[in-house]
């Protein structure tokens, strides 16, 4: 008679699992046992309890085992199922849904549980409802945020929940510790009537496609605590032990420390979440739990994690332990900027005082010397020789005299792709460069530094691996001690957090190092905006977080130099307040500038300079603050004269990072301006001179559209 | 949120009673639990109102455990094994050591408010803060500055994370906290107020041992400074004794420790390659050593330290003194070590005794720091461990006289150098912190002394993290781990994603251990019980 599937436990049970009935219908899941059995048989009565195998949890009848009687004078202990004459089997109406399970205590409390029931009784056998009371308690998160905005002298509160379905705060405010409800000033939220005028009810907005709802609540100043409760619906509230949810607005006191940073306290007052009581009270569950609707009770099964199961409670955790890992991180983050921060290593101070100082003085990551001019010494087909660093250590003498002090070259490591990108093996030398060890035997100068005219080696580091926080630093350790690399040009993708930059620039000390971050400049109407403001300010905040350690590639200023030069716009070259427009009109001395590099050049060509005007564009950052970086393959190309005769103007007249500029005219046409009252440029086709007032300005280059004069 | 229960019989309401009482031990891994499964959130609730109670009727940590389990014993219902207390390592976080500067400030303070709300979420029990003489009492004696301590004090329990106190008597060098001013000037009059080596170079880091019953200090000794400080502290403190504040950990010597500062060289010397010097050469401790020999009729024996022990960076081996059948196995060497040692023994037992006795009618533990002085532990004369005052030989237990005390103080003994692996050490200094560290244990264990771990390098990273949790786990005999330290390397990305790791190792473990008794439900057959475990778990 055991139906199959069924498993005997010790030697007085059997699992039988319930199959889904063929009968089931309209969306509704039926399940169901079938017992054959001899009417002949000595059997008194079929025993059983239900267990949902998802949770774990045990269903009874009326705090005992359902006892199906198969004879009729079996004694009545009180949890007899059925006719007490009657015989026949008993199909579970287990659906899904109605299954409303039974809690043992349940049945005690409330004798006439099962009475919705229709009951059909007969001589052969009987139909009987049961219903079982089932308590899910699911793990929903409500979390609230406070802001205190110090200008607007205004509370900002965020709430957000992963409850499904529509969710109603019911909300005041309270102005004394007294926890009776106000209604607040407005403005409410969106979706906000008056409730009996005493609470507020606003509908949470759905967030995009996803589970949950979140709501925003601006309160004055003088609350002392928002209060609210969670509708679900009719029957389901959700409130804290009891209790309102009571969020204290006073701000977290951090003690009377700490010379006055001005910054806002959030407080996390959230977790306070709980089991979702789903079934009302025992004398009600019945009619309540059947108005829920099938929706509801699947989504929050979906979301459900069982208490009553620990093996259930481990895997459905995680999710909730992810979100919970992420703040941790977040947390850390901001922990290890302060403390970093806080170091006396590198201070702003530092800098101010070091840029008054007279140069060059103080080397620092940031800058190098402050005189330099960098060399990308690689191109994306630089690979493809093979012996792309022999090469270069015979051209580097030539580098050299050319006037250039630093060499950027390719990535060093054994790579992934050939072009040297994306390091496998960081401590793979191998590819390309079996003669690695000789460079900085190759070029001139790791000592005096101060002079200006030496020369440094650079190689290129991608940040954009995962690798790159492990262990980034002992290799570039490596590389700067070892290899006696002097610096690095570090290839991140945007948003790499500055402050790691900084750490690893500030444990390598490397003698320049620049990033690169990547983004776009913004148009309208297909027309490249004047103001580039926001572009160059992300450029300047990943500085920023680098504590000005490192430099960082003006992508704003080849930005607008495309425009300007291509379409002749040259007015573009000063912003409103009559500075350079990019980076370097901001903060230049952590501006590398440049017009090309590997990826936007060479032929890899995803933003080619416009063809034609490069040497314009070299006339530009050669004679401008900032640190002019120049492209490989314009220097081993016809521009070579023009580049070298740029180059030692902007040497002989001592021109670097910090230099002041002064825009003279920019106009369609023209673009003029006046470096440290010693060089003055023009580029563009219009006509500039500069006037020979108190100065006396000679001509000391000249070219297509661009020239260039010095004070003698 | 509160579930009601449904007609909730009286039966079991009573052991659901005894699941509280049951949990208390991990009473902060279970506040945590709480946090990612809210739907405990009841549980919680009654889990704090049983905190509240013992807090009030001043009944300790230990005791509430024994009473559990007493409960537990009386319960014999097969289900509620589940909730019995979980040997859980507790796990603490260190504060920075500057975290309250020499100005009375506090250093970072929305670092630390961050750091705190992350080491809570990631499940860490609590925090321990260093507080120094230098700053409390600072001004003048008697005159202490307890303000920035009770706030961070009020920011942990806000932060719902347990604290640990470490009273330091010591001055630090980085960052730089001095002894209180008042004291160093009386040092700049009196320098035999500190220890002096056989140059007579003195240590201005901590008193000399030898002064602890002497009216040095304008009139007063320095022990009934301490016991000023104490009493100050435990005072100013009351309202977060036994509920924030779990333990107290007194300053004992050089960097808190219970021995003399025989090391002298910078630590970033890491070769350690001496075994460091004597430090019997100040004024009273010369006398004491002289009375000492005269007492047991060798008179010529106290005239001064042994003559042919290794200067700081010399090797034990370059000298007579330590070398194999060296002087320190002979009678006069014995004669030296027994008193040199028993000094410093009886010096933990003064500041213990009076530590233990201030704090006991709050309920917090008390604990002492032991040095971890492993090198040359391979060696025969263990010459490191003598110098710093632990007679601890190939032929003798050192460690035995100092768990005694410890044990009869109803100490805990701090333990330094959880992180250190043999592997590690240089081959020439025979140096073995695993094995010296087992050494200690067996002793602590004997004398039924709990043991707090600590690492002792800064630097993290997975391998450190993986030894520190061989020797918690493996030594059952540890009961908290502070992890030293909180700071910018504490948070950096090489250090915070291994020791967030190591965390959930540990809690994860205990998970497991938790889980174990769970088999057994699948085949219950009764069921009262089975609802148990839901309202419980």
């Amino acid at each position: 008679m055991r139906p199959p599937g069924s498993i005997p436990i010790k030697d007085y049970a059997i699992e039988t699992p319930l199959e889904k009935s063929l009968a089931s219908s309209e969306g509704e899941s039926i399940y169901e046992v079938n017992i054959d059995f001899n009417t002949n048989s000595s059997i008194a009565a079929i025993n059983f309890v239900l267990k949902d195998e998802e949770t774990g949890s045990w269903y009874q009848h009326r705090g005992r085992d359902f006892k199906v009687p198969l004879i009729d004078y079996l004694q009545d202990d009180g949890n007899i199922v059925g006719a007490k004459k009657g015989l026949g089997t008993w199909p579970g109406p287990l659906g899904q849904i109605s299954n409303m399970l039974l809690k043992p205590e349940a049945a005690n409390s409330k004798e006439d549980i099962g009475e919705l029931s229709v009951q059909k009784r007969g001589l052969q056998g009987f139909y009987e409802e049961q219903a079982v009371v089932k308590e899910i308690l699911v793990d929903n998160l409500v979390s609230v945020s406070v802001r205190h905005c110090l200008e607007t002298a205004k509370n900002l509160l965020y709430i957000e929940t992963d409850l499904p379905g529509d969710v109603i705060v019911h909300w005041g405010i309270c102005k004394d510790d007294g926890k009776t409800w106000e209604i607040p000033s407005e403005p409410y939220p969106p979706e906000t009537s008056m409730f009996k005028d005493k609470a507020l009810r606003t509908l949470l907005q759905r967030k995009n496609g996803g589970h949950g709802s979140l709501g925003s609540f601006i309160l004055d100043e003088g609350s002392v605590a928002f209060v609210f409760v969670l509708k679900l619906n009719e029957n389901t509230w959700l409130n804290c032990h009891g209790n309102d949810f009571c969020i204290p607005l006073s701000s977290f006191s951090v003690p009377p420390i700490h010379s006055g940073q001005p910054h806002s306290e959030d407080e996390e007052q959230n977790n306070e979440s709980g089991s979702l009581l789903i079934s009302g009270n025992a004398s009600e569950a019945n009619q309540e739990v059947s108005a829920y609707t099938d929706e509801i009770i699947d989504e929050i099964r979906n979301l459900v994690t069982d208490i009553s199961s620990e093996k259930n409670r481990k895997t459905k955790s995680k999710k909730a332990q992810e979100s919970i890992l992420q703040e941790i991180e977040k947390l850390a983050a901001e922990a290890y900027s302060i403390f970093r921060s806080s170091i006396p290593t590198f201070t702003e101070t530092d800098l101010l005082e070091e840029e008054a100082l007279e140069p060059p003085v103080k080397i620092s990551s940031g800058t190098g010397s402050g005189f330099e001019i960098l060399c990308q010494g690689f191109n994306w087909e630089s690979h493809k020789s093979g012996k792309w660093y022999i090469d270069l250590r015979e051209k580097a003498s030539k580098l050299a005299s050319l006037g250039f002090t630093v060499l950027w070259l390719p990535p060093p490591t054994d790579s992934v792709s050939s072009e040297g990108y994306m390091p496998r093996d960081l401590y793979n030398l191998n590819s390309r460069l079996t003669n690695v060890k000789m460079h900085p035997l190759t070029f001139q100068g790791r000592g005096n530094k101060s002079s200006g005219d030496n020369f440094h080696a650079a190689p290129n580091i991608d940040h954009s691996q995962e690798f790159v926080r492990k262990d980034i630093k002992e290799w570039l350790h490596w590389l700067r001690e070892e290899i006696g690399y002097d610096g690095w040009r570090l290839d991140f993708v945007r948003g790499f957090w500055g402050g790691y930059v900084k750490d690893y620039i500030e444990a390598t000390e490397p003698y320049f190092a620049v990033g690169e971050y990547w983004d776009s400049l913004s148009y309208t109407y297909g027309e490249m905006d004047h103001n580039q403001d926001a572009h160059r300010q992300r450029i300047i905040d990943w500085i920023n977080a680098t504590n000005g350690t490192a430099g960082a590639f003006d992508v704003t200023t080849k930005g607008i130099l495309h425009s300007a030069l291509e379409r002749c716009e040259y007015w573009r070259l000063s912003d409103e307040k009559g500075k350079p427009p990019g980076v370097v009109g901001w903060w230049p001395s952590r501006a590398v500038t440049f017009i090309e590099n590997h990826d936007t050049g060479s032929t890899q060509g995803h933003w080619r300079f416009p063809g034609g005007k490069e040497i314009q564009g070299y006339a530009y950052i050669l004679t401008h603050p900032g640190t002019p970086s120049v492209f490989y393959d314009h220097i081993f190309s016809e521009y070579q004269s023009e580049i070298s005769t740029l180059i030692s103007i902007r040497n002989r007249n001592k021109i670097q990072c910090r230099s002041t500029v002064q825009i003279m005219k920019a106009e369609r046409d023209v673009y003029a301006a006046m470096t440290d009252e010693k060089v003055v440029m023009k580029i563009g086709p219009g006509h500039y001179e500069p006037s020979n007032g108190s100065r006396n300005w000679s001509l000391v280059a000249e070219g297509r559209d661009y020239k260039i004069w010095e004070t003698s | 949120m509160e579930i009601s229960v449904i007609g909730n019989s009286q039966v079991n309401f009573g052991k659901i009673n005894v699941g509280f009482c049951s949990f208390s031990k991990n009473l902060n891994r279970k506040i945590y639990n709480s946090k990612n499964y809210p739907k405990t959130s009841n549980f919680c609730q009654g889990q704090n109102m049983v905190w509240h109670a013992k807090s009030s009727s001043g009944v300790t940590l230990k005791a509430s455990n024994i009473r559990a389990e007493a409960a537990l014993t009386s319960e014999k219902a097969s289900k509620i094994t589940r909730t019995r207390p979980i040997d859980a390592v507790k796990l603490y976080v260190g504060l920075p050591l500057d975290t309250v500067s020499n100005s009375a400030t506090i250093n970072n303070a929305r670092a630390i408010a961050v750091g705190l709300k992350a080491l809570k979420l990631l499940g860490v029990d609590g925090v321990e803060l260093p507080v120094w003489w230098g700053i409390a009492e600072k001004q003048a004696m008697g005159k202490y500055d307890w303000t920035c301590y009770l706030a961070l004090a009020e920011m942990v329990r806000k932060t719902g994370l347990k604290l640990h106190i470490s009273l330091c008597f010591h001055a630090s060098n980085e960052p730089k906290i001095r002894l209180p001013k008042w004291v160093s000037q009386i040092g700049e009059s009196q320098p035999d107020i500190y220890f002096a080596d056989r140059a007579g170079q003195p240590y201005k880091d901590c008193l000399s041992l030898s002064v602890d019953d002497l009216p040095v200090l304008d009139g007063k000794t320095p022990i009934e400074v301490y016991m000023g400080f104490f009493e100050s502290f435990k005072s100013s403190f009351s309202a977060f004794m036994g509920s924030t504040i779990t333990g107290i950990s007194i300053g004992l010597g050089p960097d808190g420790e219970l021995r003399y500062p025989s090391q002298r060289q910078s630590v970033k010397d890491s070769s350690q390659l001496g075994a460091g010097e004597f430090q019997c050469y100040d004024k009273n401790m010369l006398t004491n050593l002289k009375q000492h020999a005269e007492t047991l009729g060798n008179p010529l024996w106290g005239l001064g330290g042994p003559h042919d022990t290794p200067g700081y960076d010399q090797s034990p081996n370059s000298n007579g003194f330590f070398a194999d059948g060296g002087s320190w196995e002979t009678p006069y060497g014995d004669f030296f070590l027994s008193w040199y040692s028993s000094q410093l023994v009886s010096h933990g037992d003064r500041i213990l005794s009076r530590a233990a006795e201030t704090f006991k009618d709050v309920s917090v533990s008390v604990s002492g720091k032991v040095p971890l002085m492993y090198s040359w532990y391979r060696t025969r004369s263990h010459p490191s461990e003598l110098t710093a005052g632990v007679y601890n030989t190939v032929n003798r237990d050192g460690y035995e006289a100092i768990t005694e005390i410890f044990s009869r103080n109803s100490c805990n003994i701090i333990l330094p150098g959880m992180d250190l692996s043999d592997d590690h050490q240089p081959n020439e200094s025979r140096s073995s912190p695993e094995l010296l560290l087992a050494q200690i244990m067996s002793s602590c264990r004997k004398h039924g002394v709990e043991v707090s771990g600590q690492n002792s390098l800064v630097s993290g990273g997975p391998k450190v993290m993986e030894q520190i949790k061989k020797n918690l786990l493996e030594e059952n005999a540890v009961d908290l781990f502070t992890y030293q330290r909180m700071g910018a390397y504490f948070f950096s990305p090489d250090n915070f994603p291994s020791f967030t790791q190591f965390v959930r190792n540990l809690k994860q473990l205990n998970l497991h251990s938790d889980d174990l008794p769970q088999k057994d439900d699948e085949t219950a057959d009764s069921l009262p019980d089975m609802d148990l475990h839901r309202q419980v778990a």
